[in-house]
């Protein structure tokens, strides 16, 4: 079974060989990785006979806990695109629920790649949006001061 | 006067910190919370618990007169402002004197003192404790400056009295480039700030950040409970504190300690304060300034102490003397403290919000979590992202670096992204675990403490984690915690 497995935003092509809820075996860059839940952790077999502690949380968080190691993890099938980014380069995104703090491009002026184009402020903190690409400020959708939801457009560059 | 019923007027762990003790001590507490803070375990476990409703901080936990008739209400004598919010307005503690409530922190006059940097450096000199050398008068002639940075010794800090973001400011390393230096730190402090005028200062390379706790009870005794060492900081932010600091030896520590007690004495404090000193690292120290309250970092001492501050901060309040002397306060091991922040060090430190799904586990001998939040909790964007403050204890330093690696594992407050791994980045530093810090630690070793890359190995252990956790047939979720749980 092929599945698309991304860590922490990048994408691995995984063969899931064996998949059970004691033991599963999978390859990963050409590598093949077997594991068994043994005295509640997760062992490699093989060589290493490498031991693990995992943490198992419910399917809708996508952290993931492996002795030390903290990382997203999301599964997807072969079948599955994997979720592309909420509109293009062009299109800045608040990255989470906060107040407009600052707006310091106006629209139609020239921005280059990093260029700070809005600060928002969420938790006390100031957090600035920049511009993922060289281009002109198209449209800035929300003025100084106000509140937005998190993952919502910001302003357009083209 | 016996203080029965209190208010505590703050938030989040450090109004669970207070209430535990106020329930140790048969005193009733009484909660606050904001309409946002509804179902956090601080509106919930205390005694009474009223509500400040929605709005802003000034319409809640700010709002004085809100909180000073509640207090009223509900017969409370005393207050306890926790850190941050009221605790050093001076406004408050009058307000709550006149109500006739006990407030549970120094006199006014002390907030009012060490409030103002100028007024608390002058008095300090009075009181003969170390400043930094310095010139931050009025004559601005070039010549007098230069003689004025040559008597500070260098380098030298020539700063812009209306400064900031490193505009107009110089660190001059020798005496032949002071004159080019301070024309150059005109120059910008006019452009910037319409205003050239500049103060001179010593500059400390690689300062360590140490501060000395102190507690005077409430019949002139004062006493201190030695040191902090609060040098791993980012953006003039705490994140890891330890006692004792590697830094002092027993000399220099308690030379530092008693001019905090000199400190305490001349200005004849009452209640919890720190004293924060820069330590240079020829071993000179300088006073910084004084917090008249208690701090965040508190616990490491109570951890190498024994003492529990917030029952001394009470009884000191009531105005009774403390039943120990001096040498009575002992250092025993070594504690560490690690803020977790709900922020992504690996995305610019994005403060995250979310729900959090699992805190963590229980507490082992050693192990001490302050936390304001349990499981189920969301952290809201409203308030400060500290999610925790994780503290371990060992018998000496080693000891206490592999409980906090242990820990840090433990704790997961799995749903938002933490600093976690952050920390265990810096408390696995070379540099660190040696003890060679100071205050730009951070920022010095920027590049060592970015996230390692992940071996084939580890990718895929956190492969099969996932996919046995995709099961749909598996036990609950949380029985396999238990389960797969380290030991």
């Amino acid at each position: 079974m092929k599945k698309k497995i991304t860590i922490n935003g990048n994408e691995h092509d995984v063969n899931v060989t064996h998949w059970g809820s004691d033991h599963v075996e999978f390859e990963l860059e050409g590598e093949m990785f077997r594991f068994r839940r043994e005295n509640g952790k997760l062992v490699r077999q093989g060589a290493s006979q490498r031991m693990f502690a995992a943490k198992l949380l419910p399917k809708e968080i996508k952290q993931v806990f492996v002795g030390s190691l903290e990382a997203e993890v999301s599964i997807m099938s072969k079948a599955q695109k994997a979720s592309s980014h909420h509109g293009g380069a062009g299109s800045l995104q608040s990255p989470m629920p906060g107040k407009i703090f600052k707006v310091l491009k106006h629209e139609g002026e020239e921005v280059k790649l990093g260029d700070p184009v809005l600060i928002l402020e969420a938790m006390k903190m100031e957090h600035t949006i920049r511009a993922q690409q060289d281009g002109v400020v198209k449209k800035i959708h929300f003025p100084e001061g106000a509140q937005v939801q998190g993952g919502v457009e910001l302003c357009e560059i083209e | 006067m016996k203080i029965k019923k209190v208010l505590i007027a703050n938030r989040g762990e450090i109004a669970l910190r207070v209430m535990k003790t106020c329930k140790e001590m048969g005193i009733a507490s009484v909660s606050v919370f904001s309409e946002t803070d509804r179902e956090l375990p601080h509106a919930k476990k205390a005694d009474e618990s009223f509500g400040l409703g929605m709005g802003s901080l000034a319409d809640t936990y700010l709002n004085q007169d809100k909180l000073i008739k509640i207090a009223k209400e509900c017969g409370a004598d005393a207050i306890h402002p926790g850190y941050g919010f009221l605790s050093e307005n001076t406004e408050f503690c009058k307000k709550v004197g006149e109500a006739g409530i006990i407030f549970i922190g120094p006199s006014v006059a002390a907030i009012e003192l060490m409030g103002d940097k100028k007024t608390s450096k002058v008095r300090m000199e009075e009181i003969g404790v170390p400043l930094v050398p310095g010139y931050h008068g009025d004559n601005q002639e070039a010549q007098f400056l230069e003689q004025e940075a040559k008597n500070i010794g260098f380098p030298v800090l020539i700063k812009a009295t209306a400064g900031g973001g490193g505009k107009g400011m110089r660190i001059v390393e020798k005496e032949e480039d002071f004159v080019d230096a301070l024309e150059g730190a005109k120059r910008e402090a006019k452009n910037a700030f319409g205003n050239d005028k500049v103060l001179l200062e010593k500059y400390i390379i690689n300062p360590r950040h140490i501060e000395v706790q102190l507690v005077s009870d409430g019949q002139g005794n004062h006493f201190h409970f030695f040191e902090r060492e609060c040098s791993i900081q980012r953006r003039y932010q705490k994140v890891i504190e330890e006692t004792p600091s590697v830094a002092l030896d027993a000399q220099l520590r308690l030379e530092i300690c008693e001019s905090a007690v000199k400190i305490a004495r001349g200005i004849d404090y009452v209640g919890a304060g720190t004293i924060e000193f820069i330590l240079a690292p020829d071993k000179s120290f300088y006073f910084l300034e004084m917090n008249t309250r208690l701090q965040v970092e508190h616990p490491v001492t109570e951890m190498v102490t024994g003492h529990d501050l917030v029952k001394l901060q009470i009884l000191a309040a009531a105005g009774e003397a403390f039943p120990f002397r001096q040498v009575d306060v002992t250092q025993t091991g070594h504690a560490i403290e690690m803020r977790v922040y709900a922020e992504d060090p690996d995305n610019d430190f994005l403060p995250s919000i979310g729900k959090i799904v699992k805190v963590g586990f229980h507490e082992e001998p050693g192990v001490r979590l302050d936390s304001g939040f349990e499981d189920g909790n969301s952290v809201s964007i409203k308030y400060d992202p500290m999610l925790a403050k994780l503290i371990v204890h060992g018998n000496d330093r080693a000891e206490a670096l592999e409980r906090a690696e242990a820990a840090l594992n433990d704790y997961l407050f799995a749903g938002v992204k933490t600093n976690r791994d952050y920390l265990r980045r810096i408390l696995r530093h070379p540099k660190f675990i040696y003890g060679d810090i100071h205050t730009h630690f951070i920022q010095d070793h920027k590049e060592d403490l970015v996230r390692a890359e992940l071996t084939k190995a580890d990718k895929a252990a956190l492969i099969a984690a996932a996919l046995v956790g995709e099961l749909p047939e598996r036990d609950s979720a949380w029985s396999n915690i238990a389960d797969f749980r380290n030991v």
